[in-house]
């Protein structure tokens, strides 16, 4: 195609997906009310009902339903029998059933962080779903270009229409490789973060999974906490630059134990550090007041502006 | 130590990256670095293959050095998807197109795993979470098991089955909506 057409429908293109992104990225104003009478009333409830909602808001029952249920998928809310729902801490980041679980052993515990610890996550990570992707591109541009020439001429004499078919099936090859590392990498983030939760509750402390069929053995109460750090080494900061999320590993020395024990590669573990900080000094005050964002930004998944206070 | 409030927001997610104006400057960095690196390319190649291959290029780095999140940036990345898309549909069916029956099928199915892992690449989830995110994986499935088998009964029923169907299903389990933490 010629450069004359080219840019027109670059440009054309890019104008409408910029559009459609712009649609996308915007919360709702229907989505923000809700999110709005949620901290203003509900932020302390244990739990609470629509009807219950609707009280402190004009919208229709089915608007808030759909509002609700969209925060239900987002991990913010949680639903229980008889249409009770309640609210997650916004640092929960715990599967429907983990979440239950850890209510359970926790007797009901206000939980203010909830993840997985990845104890093996970086290096199979980097290995497998890169490794893997490499050694696929390399095999494909190794075959176009002749560079072994027995598995071309086996394709091409397998292949229906021959050479012409070749670059069609070469360039199908990468794209499954992409969904192949894509389904992998699905398996390796779901396995290694199975069963090794950490959760932080109000009054409970920490309570952790010590094996991947543990029911969170592992407890540091409250007064048992000596001191916290973080550690991030160079290979999780480089990831932090431009991963996903955040990790880091958490060291917190306990009362009667020589050897700190250690969390490694927590999910914003900055967040996981200021939580426990506020659990030993006993201050909750920044969940109330900073809620409203933060349920903002697990909802959409983007960062609202913020305010200094 | 101050009191941990103020920092737990403010260090949400901006104090692990590079600063907003770092990551701009990374941005055009290795936007120059792919200028340069296709102007002064060994294998020679048209303008039309070098504004192809530079907004491929772009879109796929965009979401990995720019790390803010918001309404603006999410925009551009969707906007870049859009132009990297209809890119890689002009520029793969002017290359390697090949219109014969079974390579028709095959071609089909490496546009609907680039177009959505592309969309995958910049954050968006295709399959929602959900019943309704279930229904568009299965259909998204069919479409390509339907596209794959075109190009794979060439080979008999049995092949059709014994590739198809677990390929299908790795397709389906790379879409399905995934818990990022």
């Amino acid at each position: 195609m010629l450069v004359e057409y080219l840019i027109p429908i670059i440009i054309i293109m890019f104008a409408v997906f910029v559009i459609i992104g712009w649609k996308i990225a915007s919360v709702g104003s229907n989505l923000e009310k809700v999110i709005d009478v949620i901290v203003e009333h509900f932020i302390d409830e244990r739990r609470f009902t629509i009807a219950k909602l609707k009280e402190y808001s004009d919208l229709p029952e089915p608007v808030i339903e759909k509002q609700l249920k969209k925060l239900v998928n987002k991990g913010i809310l949680t639903t229980s029998k008889g249409g009770w729902y309640r609210l997650k801490d916004p640092l929960v980041f715990l599967t429907e059933k983990d979440y239950i679980r850890a209510l359970r052993i926790t007797r009901d515990d206000n939980i203010l962080y909830g993840a997985y610890q990845h104890p093996y996550f970086l290096h199979i990570y980097f290995l497998g779903i890169y490794g893997l992707f490499l050694t696929i591109v390399a095999f494909t541009l190794a075959v176009y270009f002749n560079l072994l020439p027995s598995v071309r001429a086996y394709l091409i004499s397998v292949l229906p229409g021959g050479e012409n078919t070749l670059p069609v099936f070469l360039v199908f090859l990468i794209a499954f490789g992409i969904v192949f590392v894509d389904a992998l990498d699905n398996i390796i983030k779901g396995w290694a973060k199975e069963r090794y939760s950490v959760i932080i509750g109000e009054l409970s402390g920490i309570s952790y999974d010590q094996s991947l069929s543990d029911e969170l053995s592992g407890r540091i109460s409250r007064g048992h906490i000596t001191g916290v750090d973080i550690q991030i080494s160079p290979l999780q900061k480089l990831f932090n630059y431009f991963g996903d999320y955040p990790i880091g590993d958490i060291v917190v020395k306990v009362k009667g134990h020589k050897k700190p024990i250690v969390f490694k590669n927590m999910p914003y573990p900055r967040e996981m550090f200021f939580v426990i900080r506020t659990l030993m000094l006993g201050s909750l005050g920044w969940r109330k007041r900073h809620a409203r964002t933060l349920m903002l930004w697990r909802a959409k998944g983007l960062v609202p502006s913020i305010k200094s206070e | 130590m101050g009191e941990p409030s103020e920092e737990i927001i403010e260090r949400l997610q901006t104090q692990y990256r590079f600063k907003t104006s770092t990551q701009i400057i990374l941005l055009v960095i290795f936007m120059l670095i792919g200028y340069f690196a296709l102007e002064y390319s060994p294998i020679p190649m048209m303008l039309e293959t070098k504004i192809k291959v530079f907004v491929i290029y772009l879109a796929l780095i965009f979401p990995i050095i720019i790390k803010t999140e918001n309404r603006y940036t999410f925009s551009i990345a969707m906007g870049l998807y859009g132009a990297a898309s209809i890119v890689i549909i002009i520029w793969t069916y002017e290359t390697i197109f090949v219109a014969e029956q079974p390579v028709i099928g095959l071609y089909i199915a490496f546009l609907e795993i680039i177009l959505v892992e592309l969309l995958h690449h910049i954050g968006v989830e295709i399959v929602p979470r959900g019943k309704q995110g279930y229904i568009v994986g299965v259909a998204l499935t069919i479409v390509f098991f339907v596209a794959l088998a075109t190009f794979l009964i060439y080979y008999g029923i049995p092949i059709l089955i014994l590739v198809g169907v677990p390929l299908s299903l790795i397709f389906l389990y790379a879409i399905l909506p995934e818990r990022k933490i």
